[in-house]
């Protein structure tokens, strides 16, 4: 695995050079793009980035999920995964950080922390997906993507602690 | 998306005021955050922009995604033949586990499709953005390499579940896309 892409690149510049293309020219012109595509990005990261920080920093989105938990036991996610279940949309890092403290809590091999992990493996941070993907386009609404994208995570949610049940 | 934003702000902007925090330093340390992300991913759409660059000079793409084409068709509706290259890309980046490579082809893919579109995205942007915030990603690298450093007796075991509940909710989205959004 770790020579694929390795390999990879090696590959398609010779076969490039053999096809006689200036690679060295192309490999430019096509990272020339690259900064405005990235620094379009930055007023959508800090927006979703601001709104994350501060409702983490006065403490209310804890308050927040603890009010909101009640459905996600009902429905068999244990209460120890709510928190991590409803930040991970939101925030990678923040939900890298609670599978570590679920990690350090629980104990590694534990249903918790295996449900913990499956999870983190089986679902993404949609509304930074988002953020990026549409940052360098002009639509004005994404109609269905986020509720969509937002039902299957929620849907893979309750998947992984049933799976981790018997799997 | 407007509303829901707006609305939380204010009640973190408050919350961290009368809870004895300071507002501003937690903004601009917010958008330092989303600074260092942007610059972090420069450096990511550098490498794999300038390498999709000269993977598309070699004909390759072209090649693969005539190849494949029906099935494009299929999942992303009538696309141009640019955008199916990408497409493709951003789905063997996936697939193959070849990390930060799906979302530079994811972008760019998005950039190509709604070049004129000023109102709703269209399906298969749609579809892309599913596809992709459902995970596709079949090897949980990150998790299983934090199993191992916290010792656990099999760091892998969490694979085929995560493997199971992947397939489901991405298979789920796609199925949901086709039936409600227009092509």
């Amino acid at each position: 695995m770790r020579f694929v892409i390795p390999l990879m690149f090696v590959v398609v510049f010779l076969f490039a050079l053999v096809k006689k293309k200036n690679v060295y020219s192309l490999f430019v012109e096509g990272g020339q793009g690259a900064f405005s595509l990235a620094v379009g990005l930055l007023p959508y990261l800090s927006a979703v980035l601001v709104l994350v920080n501060l409702l983490q920093e006065s403490g209310l989105l804890s308050k927040i999920i603890d009010f909101v938990s009640p459905p996600f036991v009902a429905v068999g996610i244990p209460k120890e995964l709510v928190h991590l279940t409803l930040l991970r949309p939101f925030s990678g890092s923040g939900s890298l950080a609670i599978l570590n403290d679920v990690y350090k809590t629980y104990g590694v091999d534990g249903y918790v922390a295996r449900c913990a992990s499956v999870l983190m493996g089986s679902t993404e941070t949609v509304f930074y997906i988002s953020a990026v993907y549409f940052a360098n386009t002009k639509v004005k609404s994404t109609g269905l993507a986020l509720p969509i994208a937002l039902g299957c995570t929620f849907l893979s949610c309750i998947l992984t602690c049933l799976l981790c049940k018997v799997m | 998306m407007n509303y829901l934003w707006t609305i939380l702000i204010c009640i973190g902007i408050l919350a961290v005021a009368f809870g004895g925090g300071e507002v501003l330093p937690v903004m601009i340390n917010s958008c330092q955050q989303a600074l260092e992300l942007t610059f972090s991913f420069v450096c990511v759409y550098v490498v794999w922009l300038g390498f999709f660059n000269v993977l598309k000079a070699t004909g390759i793409m072209n090649f693969l995604s005539r190849l494949l084409s029906p099935v494009i068709d299929k999942v992303y509706g009538k696309v141009n033949q640019e955008a199916k290259e990408y497409l493709l890309l951003n789905l063997s980046g996936n697939l193959l586990g070849l990390g930060n490579a799906s979302t530079p082809s994811a972008v760019k893919a998005v950039s190509i499709l709604e070049k004129d579109t000023k109102g709703k995205c269209s399906f298969a942007t749609t579809m892309l953005f599913v596809l992709n915030a459902t995970s596709l990603q079949l090897l949980p690298t990150t998790v299983i390499g934090m199993r191992a450093t916290f010792g656990s007796a099999n760091p892998a075991d969490i694979i085929a579940p995560t493997l199971v509940s992947t397939c489901i909710s991405t298979v789920f989205g796609a199925l949901l896309v086709h039936c409600f959004v227009k092509k």
